[in-house]
C-alpha cells in the first residue's frame, strides 16, 4: 500500500505525473507500481474501498483532488459504500 | 532565562478562512472575534518568538520517515506552499521568519532531557496548520520568529498522549533554560472533534468537545493524557490533533483554559474552539 500512498501523495507534488495520470491513467498507474485492484479502484473512484482498505483519509482526499475530483463528490464516493 | 509570556491554543480548519460564508454568520463571527481578542493578547505579550506546535497534513513529511516529533530550526518557513493552496485557504503565501537560535535551544535540550524529536532546517512549509491561524494572529509584516513543532497526528502509530503531555512539560523547561529568546508565546493549533476524508465527516462531537474544554478549563488537561485511545479515536481522525493542545497544556502544567468561542461548524468539519491559558 506503500506505493499507492505515494502515488496519490505525489499527484500534488509532481505536475508531470499529474498530467501523465490524465493523459493515461492506466499506463501511468501501474509504471508506477500499483496493482490491478489499485488501479481499478482510482479509475472508478472507489474511494469507500480505498478508505476501508486502509489508506490513510488526509493522502486519500488530497490524492481525490489532484485527481479533479471536487470535495464535496469525494465525500459522497467515500460514503457510498459505508 | 526565557519565559513564557503568553499561550494561546486555537482550531486551524482550512473552512475558517477558505470557505467562511458556508458557516452561519454568528458562528462565523464569534471565531473570528476570538481570534481577535487572541491577537490582541499575543501582541500584548510582546513575544521575541513563538513555539507554534501543530500537525502538518502530509505537507512536508512523507511516510518514508514520518517524525513523531518535529523540531524546526530552519531561518523561514513558507506557507501556504503552492498556489492552490493559497487559493483553497484563501490566503496568501508568506515568508515567515524562523528563530534557529531558539530551534537549536529547544532541540539541544529535548535530547539532553530523553526525547528524541527529529529536526528540519529547511523546507518545512505551512499549511492550514499555521497558515489559516496566522492569518489572524500575525496579519502584519513585521512577523515575530518561529520556531514550528510538529507532531504526528495523522498517520498511525501516533505517540502517546501521555507522552506529548510530557513532550510539553519538557518544552517549558526548554524555554525557561535557554537564553536567546527572553518572552517566548506558545502557540497549539489543532482539533477539537472532526473527521477528514472519512464517511463521518461533518459530524462532530460536541459532548466529547465539551468534555475536552471543562477539563482544560480547570487546568486538568494531564488527564486527557491518560484517555483510552478508543476515546479519543471515536471523535475522528481529526480529534488526534487534540495531542498539539495537550503539549501546551504540559507546557503550562496546571494552568487553566479560558475559551473565547467554542462553535461546532460542520461545514468547517470541526468542533472550532480558540483559548488563551491564564498565566
Amino acid at each position: 500500500m506503500y506505493r499507492l500512498h505515494k502515488f496519490l501523495w505525489e499527484l500534488r507534488r509532481n505536475p508531470d505525473l499529474a498530467e501523465r495520470f490524465r493523459a493515461d491513467p492506466d499506463q501511468t498507474m501501474r509504471d508506477y507500481g500499483l496493482d490491478d485492484e489499485e488501479v481499478r479502484a482510482i479509475k472508478e473512484k472507489d474511494f469507500s474501498k480505498l478508505y476501508r482498505a486502509g489508506v490513510n483519509p488526509y493522502i486519500l482526499l488530497f490524492g481525490a483532488v489532484h485527481m479533479g475530483v471536487p470535495r464535496q463528490e469525494y465525500y459522497e464516493r467515500v460514503r457510498s459504500g459505508s | 532565562m526565557g519565559k513564557i509570556v503568553g499561550a494561546f491554543a486555537t482550531s486551524h480548519s482550512p473552512g475558517i478562512t477558505g470557505f467562511p460564508e458556508m458557516a452561519n454568520e454568528e458562528q462565523r463571527n464569534n471565531v473570528y472575534r476570538a481570534f481577535e481578542r487572541v491577537r490582541r493578547e499575543l501582541e500584548a505579550a510582546r513575544p521575541d518568538a513563538i513555539v507554534c506546535v501543530s500537525v502538518e497534513h502530509f505537507t512536508s513529511f512523507f511516510l518514508n520517515n514520518y517524525p513523531a516529533f518535529c523540531i524546526g530550526i530552519a531561518d523561514s518557513y513558507i506557507g501556504p506552499p503552492t498556489p492552490e493552496f493559497e487559493r483553497f485557504l484563501r490566503v496568501e503565501s508568506r515568508t515567515f521568519p524562523g528563530h534557529a537560535a531558539l530551534g537549536n535551544e529547544l532541540l539541544r535540550f529535548a535530547y539532553r532531557s530523553g526525547f528524541d524529536p527529529s529536526f528540519s532546517s529547511g523546507d518545512m512549509a505551512f499549511d492550514e496548520n499555521f497558515c489559516v491561524p496566522f492569518h489572524f494572529l500575525l496579519p502584519g509584516d513585521d512577523l515575530v520568529p518561529l520556531v514550528p513543532i510538529i507532531v504526528n497526528g495523522v498517520q498511525p502509530p501516533l505517540p502517546t498522549r501521555r507522552r506529548c503531555y510530557e513532550f510539553g512539560r519538557m518544552l517549558a523547561r526548554a524555554i525557561e533554560t535557554q537564553t536567546v529568546a527572553e518572552r517566548v508565546v506558545v502557540l497549539a493549533t489543532g482539533g477539537l472533534s472532526h473527521w477528514v476524508g472519512a464517511p463521518e465527516s461533518g459530524q462532530i462531537d460536541t459532548e466529547w468537545d465539551r468534555r475536552v474544554m471543562d477539563l482544560l478549563s480547570q487546568g486538568r488537561g494531564e488527564e486527557i493524557a491518560d484517555w483510552s485511545d478508543e476515546e479519543v479515536a471515536a471523535a475522528g481522525n481529526g480529534a488526534e490533533e487534540i495531542r498539539t493542545w495537550l503539549i501546551l497544556a504540559g507546557a503550562v502544567h496546571g494552568r487553566k483554559f479560558r475559551f473565547h468561542a467554542y462553535e461546532p461548524v460542520p461545514p468547517w468539519l470541526t468542533g472550532t474552539a480558540v483559548a488563551s491559558v491564564e498565566l
